[in-house]
Order: structure tokens, then C-alpha cells, then sequence
């Protein structure tokens, strides 16, 4: 393969997932609710807990505001498993088969699924992310693009675990399977529903050993200025190094590229 | 135009999955511009060999060429030779039928300038150009298939692997895909690869491969292995020859002795007949 083809097959690859997208018109209409409906549930839940929230969180944040750079980086990650899903798809209707004789490397393949996924994972999130102002997050322009760029590598990152499980998985019941006892755990043990405070040790553990966290800490850094867990070295309780927003940026980018490579291993080995 | 160039090089193939071995050492060769009949009941090694031809599976051991590259060593090679269609549908639905074609074109690498005309070309040839902007999960059995086929010749490969282009079709549709197929073997004399389990399609090729447990057991004209079942005077079909050659009993299916036995005193009987004839 030459650098045009091979640049080429990775667009088309890409703008196939686009095109999926588009056509389907549950998904396009889910990925607008979704934001919407976080507007709704969130104003009503402030009022129940919004008191005990303010009390771990701080006076100056309400639990809508604590909630969305959380839904941000879930919104990205629902849809990024989800583009793993379509790759189970494609082998169920045949046309994995297609893909997988044409004469172009495993690695573009994975490359165009990866692209394909995050391209939509980063629109869902943008629409999200532009209601931010009605909540009363007042973000700058710069945060606005920082928050952007951010999003842009989770988006990636997450889709290359997603398009791993789904070459990995052969059908859309294993896949549910996973579902359940993998991506609903990372969501609910990220912080992104709750804070992470006072949690007993073996929670602790999951939550520092998710991923995930580290991806819902640095959108929250970024909106709020206000970090929930800390990337570094505690000696005796006192942090000695202390990364802040460029660890959380390090593990996500670090497992990024672990997935990425994990998922064009997985293409080169379907048949 | 067949010539002696042998565009289809398999030898000594052998394939196991654990413990059975689905491809027991064979050997054939196809020339260009054959017609080539690849035969076998169900689970005879059909598809794991037609897997490995076309890069989908590696062999455990022996050598297969397409076009002068083996599928090993240079995949992309053979990728670029051929066109495939497969047994099972392998389309996307949610896409219209010329963006089915121009992502094939572009992953196939055919040249832009040529793209469209191209497309076009083979959407002539399929009787699909009229419906050329419909999605593909608007389209009947035959009409996708009949796509398949155009895009499995989208970028102008030296082969065309067809794995049972008429099953679960009716009747007049099989007959249109027929004429199709033979057309095209006219017009662009490309080497045609098919498996099937329609005889009477069969026996339309140039050349027969029978395989049964993994081996081939018989490789030649159907003229010839008519003649080599039944004698030179006979009225035998190749659906004769093939259950002679390879038995009645029923594939993938333990059938009782008993069955069994019946079966194979049905398969004497017409091989006898067909001596004393």
C-alpha cells in the first residue's frame, strides 16, 4: 500500500461510520435528547441532593455543574462502545468479509473504525458541550477549546477500547455481556454520577485502577478547576509529585495507545 | 481463451482444525481463462479451501499461488487478483448501491479518473444502473446478488471466485445470474473459480475438482469423469457421477448403519446398471 491509498481507504472506512450514523435517525435523535434529557433529570435531582452535594463538593458548585464535565465524558464513552458494537454487526451481516479480502492492511482498518467511532463520539459530545452556558457554566474561549481537544483525545482513546472489544467479541449477546459487567462498572466507579470521597479502600482501588477516571477528572479540572483524584507520588499521605491535569492527560493518552495497538492486533488476527 | 498459464497454483494444502484435517493434502491448478468447477458435499473442505485462497485462512502446511503470489507471502497480491463472492451476503444495507461500489473502488485502489466509469460499466452489466441511488436493503435476493457479482469485478481481477452464487435463489433468478456469468465470461474471458451444489450449473464448466473428506478424488472434464463413471454409452448426469464418487450418505448427519447400508446398496445398484448399459 503507498501513503495515498493507504489515506484514502482510512477516509472511506471513515466516512462509511459517518454515513451510518446519519441514516440512522434513532442515534442522531438519541445523541440530541441525551444532553437534553441531563438538563431535565439534573435540575431535578439538585433539589434532592443537591444539599448533600454542595456539602462534599463546595458552596460554590451546584450538583448539575459537579454532573457535566461527568455526562461529557460518559456521553463519549456510551457512544465509543458503541462503535464497537458495529463492528459485531458487520461480521453478523457478511460484510466484515468484505473489508477484511480487500487488499488493504489490518491497520488501516482498525485506523478507519477508530476514526469513524470518534468522529461520532466528539459530535454528541459537542452538542453537550455547547449547552454548557444554560447550566451556568461560564467557560472561557480558551477552556471551551481546551475542553475540546481534551474530549477529542478521550474520544479516541475510548473508541480504540471500544473497536477492541468488538473485534475481540463474536456476537451482540457476549457483547451485552461485556456491557454489564465491564462498561457499566467503569462508568459508575469514575466519579462522573458522584464524588469520590470517603469511599471504602477496595472501591478506592477500582476507581484508581479504572481508566476512565482519570478521563472524568480532567473534563472536571478543566469546567471547575477542582480534582478528584491526584496523579503522583503520596509519601506518608503528602503528595511529593504532583501532576495534576497532565497525569490524568498522560494515563488517558498512555491507554490510548495501548488500545489502539491492542485493537489492530485484534484486526490481524480476524479471519 | 484458455491458456496455459496456470493462474491458480494449489500444492500439497493441508488445513487441520484440532484434530480433523478439513484439507488433506491436495493438489489442482487452474489455467487462465478456465471455467473452473470446485465440487464437494457439505463439509467436504470447499469453504476452508476457498478461505485460504483468498487469504481469509492460513494453510498449515503445502503452497497456494494466485496470479504467481502465494497467499502467505504476498496476501495483498493475491487480494488485488482476485474478486470474491461470497456464499453469504457480504453487502452493506444501509448504503446505496453505488457507494457499496466506490468504497470497494477506493479500497481496492482503482484509479479516481476511472472510478466512475467503472462503476457504471459493471452496474450495466448487473441491469442495475436504474436503481443505482437505492439502498441495498431495498433490493431482492437476486438483485444483490447480481451486485456482488459486479463488485467482485469492480476493479478487474484475474479470478473470480463465485461460492454457490445461486443458493436460495428461484429459479428464474438463477437462470438471469446464469446468463450473466456466462456473458461475462465472454466478454472479459476472466477466469471464473465456482462452487456449487446445482449440478445441472456444473455442468456448464470447463473442468470438475470433486473433493470429499479433505482430498481430491477426481479432476477432469465432466465429459471425462461421465466416461470414467459410466462407461463411454451412458445416459449419466453429473449429479449421477457425483453421488457415485462421493456416496450417499448424508453429510454431517451420523446416519445409522442400517442407513448406511441401504445407501450404499443404492449406490452399487446404479453403478452396476450403468456397467451393464
Amino acid at each position: 500500500m503507498n501513503l495515498p491509498h493507504i489515506l484514502k481507504s482510512i477516509y472511506v472506512l471513515w466516512y462509511r461510520e459517518l454515513l451510518h450514523y446519519w441514516r440512522d435517525p434513532v442515534r442522531v435523535v438519541a445523541s440530541i435528547m441525551m444532553p437534553v434529557g441531563f438538563l431535565i433529570f439534573g435540575s431535578g435531582l439538585s433539589s434532592i441532593v443537591g444539599k448533600v452535594a454542595s456539602e462534599v463538593i463546595g458552596p460554590q458548585v451546584n450538583l448539575i455543574q459537579f454532573l457535566f464535565p461527568g455526562v461529557l465524558g460518559l456521553s463519549v464513552f456510551f457512544v465509543a462502545i458503541f462503535s464497537g458494537v458495529s463492528v459485531i454487526w458487520d461480521r453478523e451481516f457478511g460484510f466484515l468479509k468484505e473489508i477484511l479480502v480487500a487488499p488493504i492492511s489490518r491497520t488501516v482498518v482498525a485506523l478507519g473504525r477508530i476514526a469513524g467511532g470518534a468522529t461520532i463520539a466528539m459530535i454528541q459530545s459537542s452538542i453537550l458541550l455547547a449547552i454548557a452556558p444554560f447550566i451556568g457554566l461560564r467557560l472561557s474561549f480558551f477552556i471551551f477549546i481546551k475542553l475540546w481537544f481534551l474530549m477529542l483525545l478521550i474520544s479516541l482513546a475510548l473508541t480504540a477500547f471500544g473497536v477492541l472489544i468488538g473485534s475481540l467479541v463474536r456476537t451482540t449477546e457476549a457483547h451485552q455481556m461485556i456491557s454489564y459487567s465491564l462498561i457499566a462498572p467503569m462508568a459508575l466507579l469514575s466519579g462522573a454520577y458522584f464524588p469520590l470521597e470517603n469511599l471504602p479502600f477496595w472501591m478506592d482501588l477500582l476507581v484508581r485502577i479504572n481508566p476512565f477516571t482519570y478521563a472524568v477528572d480532567a473534563l472536571r479540572q478543566t469546567t471547575l478547576h477542582f480534582s478528584q483524584i491526584t496523579v503522583g507520588i503520596n509519601i506518608f499521605g503528602k503528595p511529593i509529585i504532583f501532576l495534576g491535569i497532565f497525569g490524568d492527560v498522560l494515563i488517558v493518552f498512555v491507554f490510548g495507545i495501548i488500545m489502539t495497538e491492542l485493537a489492530i492486533w485484534a484486526f490481524s488476527r480476524l479471519e | 481463451m484458455i491458456n496455459n498459464k496456470e493462474i491458480i497454483q494449489v500444492k500439497n494444502l493441508v488445513r487441520n482444525f484440532g484434530k480433523i484435517k478439513a484439507i488433506d493434502g491436495i493438489s489442482f491448478s487452474v489455467k487462465e481463462g478456465e471455467f473452473f468447477g470446485f465440487l464437494g458435499p457439505n463439509g467436504a473442505g470447499k469453504t476452508t479451501t476457498m478461505r485460504i485462497i483468498c487469504t481469509l485462512l492460513a494453510p498449515a502446511s503445502g503452497q497456494v499461488k494466485i496470479n504467481g503470489y502465494d497467499v502467505v507471502k504476498n496476501p495483498e497480491g493475491v487480494r488485488r487478483s482476485i474478486g470474491m463472492v461470497f456464499q453469504e451476503e457480504s453487502l452493506d444495507e444501509k448504503l446505496t448501491a453505488w457507494e457499496n461500489l466506490k468504497f470497494h473502488a477506493i479500497l481496492y485502489d482503482v484509479p479516481s479518473t476511472q472510478q466512475s466509469s467503472r462503476i457504471i460499466e459493471v452496474l450495466e452489466m448487473a441491469g442495475l444502473v436504474g436503481r443505482k441511488d437505492d439502498l441495498v436493503n431495498t433490493f431482492s435476493g437476486g438483485m444483490k446478488r447480481r451486485l456482488e457479482i459486479a463488485r467482485g469485478l469492480l476493479h478487474r481481477p484475474r479470478v473470480l471466485f463465485l461460492d454457490e452464487p445461486t443458493m436460495g435463489l428461484d429459479p428464474q433468478t438463477r437462470r438471469h445470474i446464469w446468463d450473466y456469468i456466462q456473458d461475462l465470461r465472454i466478454k472479459e474471458s476472466i477466469t471464473v473459480f465456482l462452487t456449487t451444489h446445482y449440478m445441472d450449473e456444473a455442468e456448464l464448466v470447463d473442468r470438475v475438482g470433486i473433493i470429499d473428506n479433505g482430498k481430491i478424488i477426481a479432476l477432469d472434464t465432466v465429459a471425462n469423469l461421465k466416461k470414467q463413471v459410466g462407461g463411454v454409452s451412458n445416459h449419466l448426469t453429473l449429479d449421477d457421477v457425483f453421488l457415485a464418487l462421493t456416496g450417499w450418505q448424508i453429510r454431517e448427519e451420523t446416519a445409522s448403519d442400517k442407513d448406511r447400508m441401504g445407501q450404499e446398496n443404492r449406490q452399487r445398484k446404479i453403478l452396476n446398471n450403468n456397467h451393464k448399459n
